[in-house]
């Protein structure tokens, strides 16, 4: 009985300390696991607003209307976007000065610049957009001489080149663009002309000629093709 | 003798206990207020203070008007927080170079930091806002644009 009671006691009391360390390691444990989540929470709202800032202001800057590399909000000149330097970023968007900054543009890096003078703390921020790249290529397309012969221009911009070329006994007096008359001499055209014509598209160009022999008229313009694309901005620290 | 040590045993222990439980409530606090809360507060006071220097700089940057203006005077309320890592703080601005620069100024050299101001080369920005009043832009375009911070107890007269 006296055992009995003696057993209980020590069980007693060692149940006591192995309570009293089980809280210790569980308090610890605790402890220990807030401070992490404290930490992942803190690392994710570091938002980096400098770079995202200077993310933002230069992804504003490429698709600007004002800008000299583009035609409108959104669409790009893509000769004159090949041609961006660092530098003309640096001027246009001083918040990127001293940052690495890297231009993407589909498959084409325009730009990439490692930073100098800004610390690097960690991820860069990128902004991505989908942008209109617009690039101009000469055509041109010729039709024999008849009475009225005609050329279908599709897309232009303003501005096409004429060429007559005739026989002595064919006379090229008037080429009309849409309705508008563009070139006219009564004594005969020959040669090369550059003329602005109506914004129209498709555009006719007829060339309007009397006589019996034979000549061609070639008309040359300035067609435009877009394309859509990737462009991605990249700022680290 | 024997009695008298079965007496003492549970005394001993639980003093030790006691002894133990303190030393980790010790431990625990001197880690947390000694180490962990100061470099959080840190932390998040650099944060914070990143946050505000862009917001201040986003704000002036729309108060500057269009380049086709003739002639402007306005203001521009701008809200910022209080204390940054408890201390009051001031924004100013200035130039580097070629380039309008905001400068966050703190007592504690882990806060601050300075950003360059897209606006165009030819306005002028200057002057300093207090955390602890209301701050405003002043946008005033009478001989070329100018941009000046300014305080609520500052008039508009004197920043200039």
């Amino acid at each position: 009985m006296s055992d009995c009671a003696e057993v209980v006691r020590i069980d007693r009391a060692q149940a006591n300390l192995i309570g009293f360390a089980v809280a210790l390691v569980v308090v610890t444990t605790v402890t220990v696991a807030g401070a992490t989540l404290a930490n992942d929470a803190l690392a994710d709202a570091d938002r980096q607003p400098g770079a995202t800032r200077a993310a933002e202001a230069l992804a504003a800057h490429l698709v600007d209307a004002d800008a000299t590399h583009t035609r409108r909000r959104n669409a790009l000149r893509a000769s004159a976007v090949s041609n961006l330097t660092a530098a003309d970023l640096d001027d246009a968007v001083p918040a990127i000065r001293g940052r690495s900054v890297r231009v993407s543009l589909g498959e084409a890096v325009l730009v990439d610049r490692e930073g100098e003078d800004v610390p690097d703390d960690g991820r860069p921020v990128v902004v991505d957009r989908r942008v209109r790249v617009e690039r101009w290529t000469p055509e041109t397309d010729r039709v024999a001489l008849d009475d009225r012969a005609q050329v279908l221009v599709d897309d232009h911009d303003g501005r096409v080149t004429i060429r007559v070329e005739t026989s002595p006994s064919r006379t090229v007096r008037t080429v009309r663009a849409g309705d508008r008359v563009v070139l006219h001499d009564p004594s005969g055209l020959d040669g090369r002309y550059d003329v602005s014509v109506p914004h129209t598209r498709p555009l006719p160009v007829a060339f309007e000629s009397v006589g019996y022999g034979g000549g061609t008229g070639t008309v040359g313009w300035t067609a435009r093709t877009g394309t859509v694309e990737r462009l991605v901005v990249t700022v680290g620290a | 003798m024997r009695a008298s040590d079965r007496g003492l045993s549970p005394v001993v222990g639980k003093t030790l206990e006691l002894g133990v439980g303190v030393l980790f409530v010790a431990l625990l606090t001197a880690t947390f207020f000694g180490g962990i809360a100061p470099d959080y507060r840190a932390a998040v006071g650099t944060e914070l203070g990143d946050r505000t220097l862009v917001a201040a700089a986003e704000r002036t940057e729309a108060a500057v008007p269009p380049s086709d203006v003739l002639d402007i005077d306005r203001r521009v309320a701008v809200r910022l927080p209080e204390t940054i890592h408890g201390d009051p703080y001031r924004i100013v601005a200035g130039r580097r170079g070629d380039v309008s620069t905001l400068t966050l100024v703190h007592p504690d050299d882990r806060v601050g930091g300075r950003l360059r101001l897209g606006v165009p080369g030819d306005v002028a920005v200057g002057g300093a806002a207090t955390s602890t009043s209301p701050s405003w832009i002043r946008v005033d375009g009478e001989n070329g644009i100018r941009v000046t911070l300014g305080d609520g107890d500052a008039t508009a007269e004197e920043a200039r």
